[in-house]
């Protein structure tokens, strides 16, 4: 960072401290999802593999954070370690599609088209470096989403998963929008690697519309579910 | 419409992992694979250029786009 600690907005700190936790949660899901797979397919699965390394790279990310977050003296906030994604009463099978298509498919695609932009407005030095490094893993993380879900669609009928994305994206969309008071949304943080509220939103619809919605598009009736949310996204 | 050049990186790119195409530990990096080019039917390929390899240095030095490779969401050769 080449401002000074004193020119540092709260807000800057308060955003990636939130990414900090994010990034540790991620990595404890694709560990979860590592297992499952190796579970299902052997110790030899190349997608488990890839969610194994996904795991390690979270982790890492999470440090890449500190790095920018040192300074701030609150605590750092510890996930829960024994939550899993899904229904509860679903089978492995199904647990680990459901989870890889929140946790990639939605969630690391949705932080890929931000990151990409974020690296763009992003300060040459800590901040860019540190987003250049992270995008540089999610775009393994999201592939690997598409990749189980390639896969499960070759095995069997996987359109039970329609019903479980709306709310998927939601949440996904709530963890991947900064919440800053309407103040803060006018401060110009892009150098920090914090978007826009509005240039955020705007990502994430078009990736939703142009990247998530193709992907499932397979599932049948996802899309036209998806649809109608995003135009009720738009109307409200 | 950048994103919709997202959807070929991720969408089909995770594909071609599920497949075999793309190798699990340089999945970013295998989209050199000739399968990727015949997956896309001829289009070049998305990439992200800043990150993947695929670009080369031709003869002056200066670095540019391999044939068959196009760079995505404004990236490019000079920032790899």
């Amino acid at each position: 960072m080449t401002k000074t600690n004193a020119n540092i907005p709260d807000v800057v700190f308060r955003v990636w401290r939130a990414r900090e936790r994010v990034e540790l949660e991620a990595s404890h899901h694709f560990a979860h999802l590592a297992r499952a797979l190796s579970a299902l397919y052997g110790r030899q699965d190349r997608l488990a593999k890839v969610a194994t390394q996904a795991a390690n790279d979270e982790e890492r990310h999470a440090e890449l954070v500190r790095t920018i977050i040192r300074h701030s003296e609150l605590l750092r906030h510890v996930p829960p370690r024994n939550t899993v994604l899904g229904p509860p009463k679903i089978s492995r099978y199904d647990r680990v599609i459901y989870a890889s298509a929140a946790l990639s498919c939605v969630t690391e695609t949705l932080s890929t088209a931000l990151l990409v932009e974020m690296q763009k407005q992003a300060e040459p030095g800590l901040i860019r470096q540190t987003v250049h490094e992270i995008l540089e893993d999610e775009v393994l993380h999201s592939r690997l989403g598409w990749a189980v879900l390639a896969r499960a669609a070759d095995e069997g009928d996987i359109s039970w998963l329609a019903k479980y994305i709306p709310a998927m994206i939601e949440e996904a969309v709530a963890t991947d929008t900064p919440t800053l008071s309407p103040s803060e949304a006018l401060l110009d943080l892009s150098g920090w690697g914090i978007l826009s509220p509005g240039c955020a939103q705007g990502l994430i619809l078009r990736a939703i519309e142009q990247v998530i919605l193709p992907g499932f598009d397979h599932l049948g009736s996802a899309r036209n579910f998806l649809s109608l949310l995003m135009k009720q996204r738009r109307n409200g | 419409m950048e994103t919709q050049k997202l959807f070929s990186v991720l969408v089909i790119g995770g594909a071609l992992l599920a497949g075999g195409s793309i190798g699990a530990q340089d999945g970013t990096s295998a989209l050199l694979t000739s399968e990727v080019l015949e997956a896309t039917e001829g289009e070049p390929v998305q990439c992200f250029c800043n990150l993947e390899k695929c670009c080369d240095v031709d003869c002056e030095g200066k670095k540019k786009v391999k044939d068959g490779f196009v760079c995505c969401w404004n990236t490019s050769c000079d920032e790899n």
